[in-house]
C-alpha cells in the first residue's frame, strides 16, 4: 500500500503511519500476513529517523496487529480484540461523534458520514484467529 | 598536438555534452535543483531559467573550446604541459556557475512569489518493496571481473619478460615519469586498484539497490516505476563503465609491462578511449530511463498533493545534508545518480576510505 507523511502536519509522523496501517488494512489496501518494510528501510524510504517509524511499529506491535520479528521482520498479524478494546474504542467513538455533533452538525449528516466511511471498508479477512 | 590535446578535448566535448543535456534528463519538478508544485513546470520563470542555463552554457563552451586550441597552439607548448590536464577543470566551473546563477534566481522567484504556499505536501512510498524494486544481477560484475582475472594471468605468465626497471607513472604527455623495480607485488600495483574498484562497485551495487526514492504523490505507481527502471539501467551502465576502465587499465599494464610497444600516444589513446565509452553509456541510460512525470501539466492544480519542498537540504542545490534522514545515498537533484548525505557519518566513512585508497598507493 502507498503510505503518504505530512512533516508539516500537526499529528506525529508516528500516529500518521500506525493510523494509515489501520485504515489500509480496513478498506483491503493491506493485507493480513503480508510483510511490511524493515524499520530500517522504511525510515530510509521516507528519509525519517528510524525511531519515528521504530516507535509506530511498536504501537501497531502493541494493538496487536503487527508482529515483529528479528527474522521475519514485520509482518502484519492482527490478533482477535479484547474486551479492554472495545470499552475504550467506544469510548473514543462517542468522544469523536460529540466533537462534531457540539459544533453543530446534525444527528442524520453523522449518520451518513459513519455510513459511508463503512461503506469504504472491506468485509472479507478483517479478523483473523 | 599530442595525444594528450586530444584526450583532454574529447574530456572537455564529454563534459560539455552532459552539461548541455542534463536539464532534460532530471525530474521537471525540480528544476536546477530547486523543487517546483507540478502547475510550476511551464511557468515563465522556468522557461527563463532554462534560457539562461543555455545561455551560460553557449558561453562556456565558447570559452573552453578556445582555451583548449589556444594551449594546443605550438607556441605554448614548452610548459603548458601541466596546465593541459587541468583544463576539463574549465567546463566544469563554469558550468556549475551557470548552473549556481541558474538555481538562486530561480529560487527567489520561487520563495517571493510562494509557489509551495496551499500545497499538501506529502512523502509518499509504497509499502510493498517487492512490487517496484529494482533488480539487476550481479552477474553484471562479471565482465570486470574476467578482465581482472584475465590482467593477473597474463602479468603471470609474461612475469619473465617484464624488465628489470618499469615506468608506474606517466605524465599528461603519457611520456613516464616514475620507475619501479621488477617484483611479484610491484608489477601489480594496477592491478590491485582495479581490484580495490570491483570491491568498491560491488557495495555501491548493494547499497544502491537498498536505496530508494520517494514518490510523486500525483502519480505513485508511475513514479515507482520509473525510478526503479533508471535505477536498474543505471546500475547496469555503471557495470559496463566499469568493464570498460579495467579493460583501459589492461592496456596500461599491458604497456608497462613493455607487451606493448606503441609510445605515449598510444598509451593514453588506450586507456582513455575505453572510458569515454562507460560514461557514454551512463548517459545513454539515463537518457532511455527519463524520471519526469508525463502526467498532463494542465491536469495539476493546487489541490493536489505535491512532494515535500525538501529545498532546505540540498545546499546550493547539489549538496545533499540531513540529519532526520538515516540514508547516506540519494539521488543527485541536478546530475545522474546518487551523491552522499554529508550529515551521514557512514558517508564521511566511505568518503574517507576513498581518499585513503587513492593516496596509499602513492605513499607506499
Amino acid at each position: 500500500m502507498l503510505l503518504t507523511l505530512e512533516i508539516e502536519s500537526e499529528k506525529p509522523l508516528y500516529v500518521q503511519i500506525r493510523d494509515q496501517i489501520i485504515e489500509g488494512l480496513a478498506t483491503g489496501e493491506l493485507q493480513n500476513g503480508e510483510s511490511l518494510p524493515s524499520t530500517r528501510q522504511l525510515a530510509m524510504d521516507f528519509g525519517i529517523n528510524f525511531h519515528t517509524v521504530n516507535k509506530a511499529y511498536d504501537i501497531l506491535r502493541q494493538e496487536g496487529i503487527l508482529r515483529l520479528n528479528r527474522k521475519t521482520g514485520a509482518v502484519v498479524y492482527v490478533s482477535e480484540a479484547g474486551e479492554e478494546f472495545a470499552a475504550d474504542w467506544s469510548g473514543r467513538l462517542r468522544t469523536l461523534l460529540a466533537e462534531a455533533f457540539v459544533k453543530g452538525m446534525t444527528k442524520s449528516e453523522l449518520a451518513k458520514q459513519c455510513q459511508s466511511v463503512i461503506e469504504s471498508f472491506e468485509e472479507k479477512e478483517k479478523c483473523s484467529k | 598536438m599530442t595525444a594528450s590535446y586530444f584526450t583532454m578535448g574529447a574530456i572537455i566535448v564529454l563534459i560539455l555534452v552532459v552539461q548541455w543535456v542534463m536539464p532534460k534528463l532530471i525530474d521537471n519538478k525540480v528544476p536546477f535543483g530547486v523543487r517546483i508544485p507540478p502547475e510550476r513546470v511551464h511557468d515563465p520563470a522556468v522557461h527563463k531559467a532554462y534560457r539562461r542555463y543555455y545561455f551560460g552554457m553557449a558561453i562556456t563552451t565558447a570559452l573552453s573550446i578556445a582555451v583548449w586550441f589556444f594551449l594546443s597552439s605550438a607556441i605554448l607548448n614548452s610548459f603548458n604541459q601541466p596546465i593541459i590536464s587541468l583544463l576539463p577543470l574549465l567546463p566544469i566551473a563554469l558550468g556549475f556557475l551557470t548552473y549556481y546563477a541558474v538555481h538562486r534566481t530561480l529560487q527567489q522567484s520561487k520563495r517571493n512569489e510562494r509557489w509551495m504556499e496551499g500545497h499538501r505536501q506529502v512523502i509518499a512510498v509504497e509499502t510493498n518493496i517487492e512490487k517496484f524494486k529494482a533488480r539487476v544481477s550481479l552477474a553484471w560484475a562479471l565482465p570486470t571481473l574476467l578482465i581482472i582475472i584475465a590482467t593477473f594471468l597474463i602479468g603471470g605468465l609474461y612475469y619473465p619478460n617484464i624488465p628489470q626497471v618499469f615506468p608506474i607513472h606517466f605524465g599528461a604527455d603519457g611520456v613516464a615519469n616514475r620507475f619501479a623495480t621488477k617484483s611479484a607485488i610491484g608489477i601489480f600495483s594496477v592491478a590491485f586498484i582495479q581490484v580495490g574498484t570491483l570491491l568498491l562497485m560491488g557495495v555501491l551495487h548493494v547499497v544502491i539497490l537498498r536505496t530508494r526514492e520517494s514518490l510523486d504523490p500525483a502519480d505513485p505507481s508511475g513514479s515507482a516505476g520509473r525510478l526503479s527502471r533508471r535505477t536498474a539501467r543505471l546500475i547496469c551502465a555503471l557495470w559496463i563503465m566499469m568493464a570498460c576502465f579495467n579493460l583501459g587499465m589492461l592496456w596500461t599494464n599491458l604497456c608497462i609491462w613493455g607487451a606493448m610497444h606503441v609510445g605515449p600516444t598510444g598509451i593514453m589513446l588506450g586507456t582513455f578511449i575505453p572510458n569515454i565509452v562507460g560514461i557514454a553509456c551512463i548517459i545513454l541510460a539515463a537518457v532511455k530511463s527519463p524520471i519526469s512525470n508525463s502526467v498532463t501539466h494542465a491536469e495539476a492544480n493546487s489541490s493536489m498533493p505535491v512532494r515535500r519542498d525538501d529545498d532546505a537540504n540540498w545546499f546550493m542545490g547539489v549538496f545533499y545534508v540531513s540529519r532526520d534522514d538515516p540514508r547516506f545515498l540519494v539521488a543527485k537533484r541536478f546530475g545522474i545518480g546518487w551523491t552522499i548525505n554529508l550529515a551521514n557519518p557512514v558517508s564521511w566513512a566511505i568518503v574517507g576510505v576513498i581518499i585513503l585508497a587513492a593516496i596509499l598507493p602513492r605513499i607506499l
